[in-house]
C-alpha cells in the first residue's frame, strides 16, 4: 500500500493555503508527519480522507486517484481518528462500536468478532459494558482507534493521538500503532517528536502548508550532525545573549549552574562541547534551517540584501 | 432502533419536552374539551421544530462527521431517517400523554352530544400526528440547508408565527398547516366540526413526502461535499 502526493496545494476561500505545493510518497508501515500548530497537517489529512478536495496537484491510494468517482472505492480503504471526536457518550463501548461497524457496512457476525479481538487487544475488553462517557481520555483513543480498524482499513489515519494523555497511556498507544501498522499503511500526525521516535522509520516535516524534509527517522537525525553543542553558561545575561544569536533546545539549571543546548553550524561563542542530536533538535534546526532561508530570501527580493 | 433511541433521545431531551407539556397543560386554559387539541397543536409543532433540529448536525457538533464522511451514502441516510422516526414517535406519545393531562388537570367540560369523545381524540391523533411530522422534516430539512440546528430552530419559528396568526389563518385559510387549530368548532352539520381542516394536513403530507424525496439530495450537496470550502485552480 502506497500513497503519492504530488503537487497537492488545498487553498481556503480567503486566499488561506493550508497546504503549499506538497510532494510526498508514504510507504508501508508507520509514516510519521510532523509539524507546528498550524502547519497543515490536519489539512493534509482531511484530503487523504476525501474530506476535502484539493484545489490543485493530485493524490492516490494504490493507484486509485483520488477523484470523485472513486471516493467510495478510497473510502472503504481507509480508517480515520481525527484528533476531537466525541464518540456516542450515552452508549457502551461495545454498543457504539458495533453501531459504527453496521455503519462501516461490516457483517454483523464479522462485526462482533472484529470487535473482540481489537477489544482484547488494546485492553478494553473488561470496559466493554462502560458508557463512553465514563472513558478516561486514553481510553477513548484507544475506543476510537477501534472504530476506526472494524473494516480492517488498508490505510489508517491517525491525527495527534497522544495529546493530552499521560506517558503510560501515551505508550500504549503508540505500541498500539506499530502493532496496527504491521497489516498496512498507519500515517501518524503529531507535534510529539517523543511519538514518532518511538514509532516510525519514515518521516515528514511540515511547515507553513510544505514538506521541509522527508524520509528516513535517520535521515533527519543526520541534518543536525556536529551542530548540537552543551554549553555552561555563566548568568542568565549570558544565556540570553546566546538565546537571541542560537537555537536553543534545552535549558536546565543544573548543579553546576545554567546548561543549555544549542543549535548552531558553528562553535557557538560560550564554553561548549558537541554532543550528539536527537531527532528534536533536528526538527527545530529543519525547521527554522528553511524559516532562516525563506527570510534570506525575501529580504533579497526586497533588495535589501 | 435501541441504539438510535439513546443516542437521539437522551434523559434531558426526554425530561424537557415532558415538563414542557406537563406546564403547558397547567397553565394554558381550556375550558370545553374540543379546545384541547386546540391548546396542544401549535405548541407541540414548536416543540417538534427544537426537539428535531440537532438530528442532522448532531455528527457535526460532536466531530464525528470526518469520520462519518467514510461511510456509505445509504448507510447514513439510513440512520437519519431511523433517528427522526424514533424522534416522532416519542413526541407522538408525549402528544397523547400531553392531551390526557389537560383532562386531569382542567377537566374540561364536555361537548361530545353529537360526537363521541373517542372520535375527538382520533381526530386530534390524526392531525398531531401529521404537524409533527410535517414540522419535523422541516426542521431537519432546515438543519441539514443551513449546516445549523439554531438557524433550523430559528426558521422554522418564523414560518410558525407566520401560518399560527390571524393573518395566516386569512391568507391560507383551510390549507393552513394549523388548520385543526383554526377549525371552526359546532361550524358542521348538527352542530358538529366540519372536516375542512382535512385539506391543511393533506397538504402537509404532501410537502412532507416532497421534503423526504428532496432530503438525499440536500444531504449530499450540503453535507458531503466538504469540497466547496477549497477553491479550486
Amino acid at each position: 500500500m502506497s500513497i503519492v502526493i504530488d503537487n497537492l496545494t488545498v487553498t481556503f476561500k480567503h486566499k488561506v493555503t493550508a497546504v503549499d505545493h506538497a510532494s510526498l510518497e508514504i510507504p508501508g508501515g508507520i509514516f510519521g508527519l510532523l509539524g507546528e500548530n498550524g502547519a497543515g497537517k490536519t489539512t493534509l489529512m482531511r484530503v487523504l480522507t476525501t474530506v476535502l478536495a484539493p484545489s490543485e496537484g493530485s493524490v492516490s491510494l494504490n493507484g486509485i486517484r483520488y477523484e470523485e468517482k472513486n471516493y467510495r472505492e478510497i473510502q472503504k480503504r481507509i480508517g480515520y481518528l481525527p484528533q476531537e471526536i466525541d464518540l456516542y457518550p450515552n452508549l457502551t463501548v461495545q454498543e457504539c462500536l458495533e453501531y459504527m461497524g453496521e455503519l462501516s457496512g461490516v457483517p454483523k457476525r464479522k462485526c462482533e468478532e472484529r470487535i473482540d479481538e481489537l477489544l482484547e487487544r488494546t485492553s478494553l475488553a473488561v470496559h466493554r459494558k462502560k458508557k463512553m462517557r465514563q472513558l478516561s481520555g486514553g481510553m477513548k483513543r484507544r475506543a476510537g482507534l477501534i472504530q476506526a480498524l472494524l473494516h480492517e482499513p488498508d490505510f489508517l489515519i491517525v491525527d495527534e493521538p497522544t495529546t493530552g494523555l499521560d506517558p503510560e497511556e501515551r505508550i500504549r498507544i503508540r505500541n498500539l500503532l506499530t502493532e496496527f501498522s504491521k497489516e498496512r499503511t498507519v500515517l501518524l500526525s503529531t507535534h510529539v517528536v517523543e511519538d514518532l521516535a518511538a514509532t516510525c522509520n519514515n518521516l515528514a516535516v511540515m511547515k507553513k502548508g510544505r514538506f521541509l524534509y522527508a524520509g528516513s527517522r535517520e535521515g533527519l537525525a543526520c541534518q543536525v550532525k556536529g551542530y548540537v553543542w552543551r554549553c555552561r553558561v555563566k548568568d542568565e545575561d549570558q544565556a540570553a545573549r546566546l538565546e537571541r544569536k542560537y537555537l536553543v533546545s534545552a535549558k536546565q539549571y543544573a548543579q553546576s549552574g545554567l546548561e543549555m543546548r544549542l543549535i548552531s553550524e558553528e562553535k557557538p561563542d560560550a564554553v561548549c562541547t558537541a554532543c550528539e542530536g536527537t531527532l528534536e533538535d533536528a526538527y527545530i534546526y529543519v525547521a527554522n534551517h528553511a524559516a532562516n532561508q525563506e527570510g534570506e530570501i525575501d529580504k533579497r527580493a526586497e533588495g535589501r540584501v | 432502533m435501541r441504539t438510535e433511541m439513546k443516542i437521539v433521545l437522551p434523559l434531558w431531551k426526554m425530561a424537557s419536552a415532558f415538563c414542557f407539556v406537563l406546564v403547558l397543560s397547567l397553565v394554558r386554559g381550556v375550558s370545553y374539551a374540543d379546545e384541547v387539541g386546540l391548546a396542544l397543536e401549535p405548541p407541540l409543532a414548536a416543540l417538534a421544530v427544537a426537539f428535531v433540529s440537532d438530528t442532522c448536525v448532531r455528527e457535526r457538533v460532536s466531530k464525528r462527521s470526518e469520520v462519518w464522511k467514510l461511510y456509505s451514502l445509504e448507510k447514513k441516510k439510513r440512520a437519519v431517517f431511523q433517528r427522526m422516526a424514533v424522534q416522532e414517535i416519542f413526541l407522538l406519545l408525549l402528544a397523547v400523554s400531553g392531551y390526557g393531562m389537560f383532562f386531569m388537570f382542567q377537566q374540561p367540560a364536555a361537548v361530545y352530544d353529537t360526537k363521541p369523545a373517542v372520535t375527538a381524540f382520533f381526530f386530534y391523533l390524526l392531525a398531531i400526528a401529521v404537524t409533527l411530522v410535517f414540522w419535523g422534516m422541516l426542521s431537519l430539512l432546515l438543519s441539514c440547508v443551513c449546516k445549523s440546528q439554531w438557524a433550523a430552530i430559528g426558521g422554522g419559528m418564523v414560518l410558525w408565527i407566520t401560518v399560527n396568526s390571524v393573518a395566516g389563518d386569512a391568507c391560507l385559510g383551510k390549507w393552513n398547516p394549523f388548520s385543526y387549530t383554526f377549525r371552526e368548532i359546532g361550524a358542521g352539520t348538527g352542530g358538529g366540526e366540519t372536516l375542512s381542516w382535512l385539506c391543511g394536513k393533506m397538504l402537509c403530507i404532501l410537502l412532507c413526502g416532497a421534503m423526504a424525496v428532496e432530503f438525499p439530495a440536500v444531504w449530499e450537496r450540503r453535507m458531503e461535499k466538504e469540497s466547496v470550502l477549497t477553491e479550486k485552480r
